[in-house]
């Protein structure tokens, strides 16, 4: 039991209360994209519908790389980056880095290379501008641009979600100090018939979610303010805006030697790299390539059972293993540490499935957790007019969300077989949005809008995989084959949720018939 | 990668037994006035319930630890919607 004053529980009722009005619908939409987001990359290795290995890097790519090399014009041959795709091919970005408007880019030609060694696609541009404009990974992007900033341009939409970050630990900091008996009352749960049920329900699952409500509203504004604000003014202020000198910098400097030099053979640096992490290789970083003083950064997963990884440095001449080197820095720090440990906390990618799976159930905990609060916020200003607008548009951004992110799913099937998924995918997401808010404005139960867009997200979920293997998705075999279990565990996936949203909304239907709740009332969905 | 995972797993079912036990008993929830009756039962249930987490900490087992927490918190809030919605069913019945 924490005792305060009545005045300071009076003070920290409103500051839970007002930041959660002001701010909850913008950060329920980032916690259920982030829910989703968790499987990013299983999303797109499923959506994209091509079949690579689930270890790309263990194939021979020397050979290949040295024949893509000689067809690459000079001036993108300064640098090499190697990228596992999430479908299983690697993507190589032979690159020149620019300067445009003041922020760091790369330009150049990205290869993409086929387990077997083919070159399946190939494109010229900016690295960003060629990833945008990729249809095969354009659903998972969107979901985790959503997520990340909004689709707000930067850096405002990652300073948005940065502040939204901050607001959750608030709210999380001042739901423990004002609520007296958060630990006694961890089981009482006396309805949603009643406000103080309503207020259990809010107060419950937030208790449970404690902790993990703290590690994600952390690490989330750290990451968001760390992209957005942190680096970019550690790079003007100290290295007069250099990101790559700064980068060089704090990972540890090389001695200069322009002469010209044969690469290092990329398959014995990698094979020497995979045997020396003990886990998959997801990015090779080749700086400076074909002189004396090339580097090759090796960037694995976390070795089983770890929480983060380090990463190895070559020789990209010699092909000479030089050292490991922790997240940032030149030798392991309790800086480094704690920094390495930010991105799993967040993503929750730290032990494959198991831990996604663990993470995508708590952020659907905190979603609840937001969304009861704004109905309690609202059930208590029910009969006051100038808060039905928050009311109906609650129902609308907490039902429609989920339904407009199925839409975007089911649009972007739609169109892989044309290849226009960049353009579909957020048009259909806009249009279900503007569909959603039909019901929100005019049906007079708005309780009941909330769940009739659940069970609507329901169907449109359960049709994903029949519309993926139609648009020329792999069959559940013919991934299994390449060792690609991602495609059948998201296909059970989609559909267990879409069967649960459902059911869910099938019960809140009729305990509201039962129940016969006024219309003003804003009940939820689901316990 | 798969068995990664599977002791976390495993601990957050055990911690959840501690908390079902913890969830029965609890005198607020089944609107007990004796509540000093089982005080000290409740609180050896609620050291047993971390003391999965504690021990897979102790054993450096981080990735475990953090799956251990998550699925925990996760079950224990199933499990007091579950006592609850049996709570209400109980009292309709006998109203």
């Amino acid at each position: 039991v924490i005792k305060l004053r009545t005045r300071e529980t009076k003070t920290l009722v409103a500051v839970h209360g007002w930041s959660g009005a002001l701010l909850g619908l913008l950060l329920y939409a980032v916690i259920v994209t982030g829910t989703a987001a968790v499987f990013a990359n299983e999303i797109k290795a499923w959506s994209g519908g091509l079949l690579g290995t689930s270890e790309p890097f263990t194939r021979p790519l020397n050979a290949v790389i040295e024949r893509l090399s000689a067809e690459t014009p000079d001036e993108f041959r300064e640098d090499l980056s190697l990228r596992a795709t999430p479908a299983g091919n690697i993507w190589a970005f032979f690159h020149v880095n620019e300067n445009v408007g003041g922020a760091p880019k790369e330009r150049g030609i990205l290869y993409t290379i086929a387990p077997d060694g083919r070159v399946i696609a190939r494109a010229e541009g900016y690295g960003d501008e060629i990833v945008a404009a990729d249809p095969f990974s354009a659903l998972g992007r969107f979901y985790v641009d959503l997520h990340v900033r909004l689709h707000v341009p930067n850096p405002w939409g990652l300073i948005l979600t940065g502040i939204l970050g901050l607001a959750m630990l608030v709210a999380a900091v001042s739901g423990i100090l004002m609520h007296r008996h958060l630990f006694t009352d961890i089981f009482t749960l006396r309805g949603r018939g009643r406000l103080v049920g309503l207020r259990d329900l809010h107060s419950v699952a937030g208790t449970w979610t404690l902790p993990h409500a703290f590690v994600l509203a952390f690490t989330g504004a750290f990451l968001s303010f760390a992209i957005a604000v942190g680096l970019p003014m550690l790079a003007k202020i100290a290295f007069k805006g250099d990101v790559r000198e700064m980068l060089a910098t704090l990972n540890g400097l090389h001695a200069a030697d322009a002469r010209p030099a044969a690469p290092a053979n990329l398959d014995d640096v990698l094979s020497g790299a995979r045997a020396r992490a003990d886990a998959p290789l997801l990015l090779v970083s080749v700086e400076d390539r074909g002189r004396a003083d090339a580097r090759i950064t090796v960037f694995p997963a976390p070795k089983p059972g770890e929480l983060s990884a380090v990463r190895l440095i070559y020789d990209g001449a010699t092909g000479a293993f030089i050292r490991e080197r922790p997240v940032v820095g030149t030798k392991p720090s309790l800086g480094a540490s704690l920094l390495g440990l930010v991105g799993p906390l967040h993503f929750g990618n730290f032990a494959g499935w198991w831990s996604r799976a663990v993470w995508f159930a708590l952020g659907a905990a905190s979603a609840y957790v937001t969304w009861s609060g704004l109905s309690l916020w609202m059930r208590r200003r029910a009969d006051q007019r100038g808060w039905r607008g928050l009311g109906r548009a609650t129902a609308w951004v907490g039902g429609g969300l989920p339904f407009a992110m199925a839409a975007a799913a089911v649009a972007y099937f739609i169109s892989l077989p044309s290849l226009t998924t960049v353009f579909w995918t957020p048009a259909a997401f806009l249009i279900a949005a503007a569909l959603a808010l039909v019901p929100a404005l005019w049906m007079r139960h708005v309780e009941r809008v909330a769940p009739l867009l659940f069970g609507a997200t329901g169907a449109l979920l359960l049709v994903l995989p029949l519309l993926r293997f139609a648009a020329g998705g792999p069959g559940w075999n013919a991934a299994l084959a390449t060792g690609q279990s991602t495609v059948p565990a998201m296909d059970v996936l989609v559909v267990l949720v879409g069967v649960a949203c459902i059911v869910s909304s099938a019960i809140a239907l009729r305990s509201q018939q039962a129940a016969g709740t006024d219309a003003g009332a804003l009940a939820q969905p689901a316990e | 990668m798969m068995l990664v995972g599977l002791l976390g797993l495993g601990c957050a079912l055990l911690s959840a037994a501690g908390v079902a036990i913890l969830a029965a008993i609890d005198p607020k929830r089944r609107r007990d006035t004796r509540r000093a009756a089982r005080s000290g039962l409740r609180r050896l249930l609620w050291i047993a319930i971390f003391i999965p987490g504690v021990a897979l900490g102790v054993a450096g087992r981080w990735s475990e630890f953090l799956i251990w927490i998550g699925a925990a918190a996760v079950l224990g809030w199933g499990i007091a919607a579950l006592f609850s919605v049996r709570q209400r069913q109980g009292d309709e019945k006998n109203n």
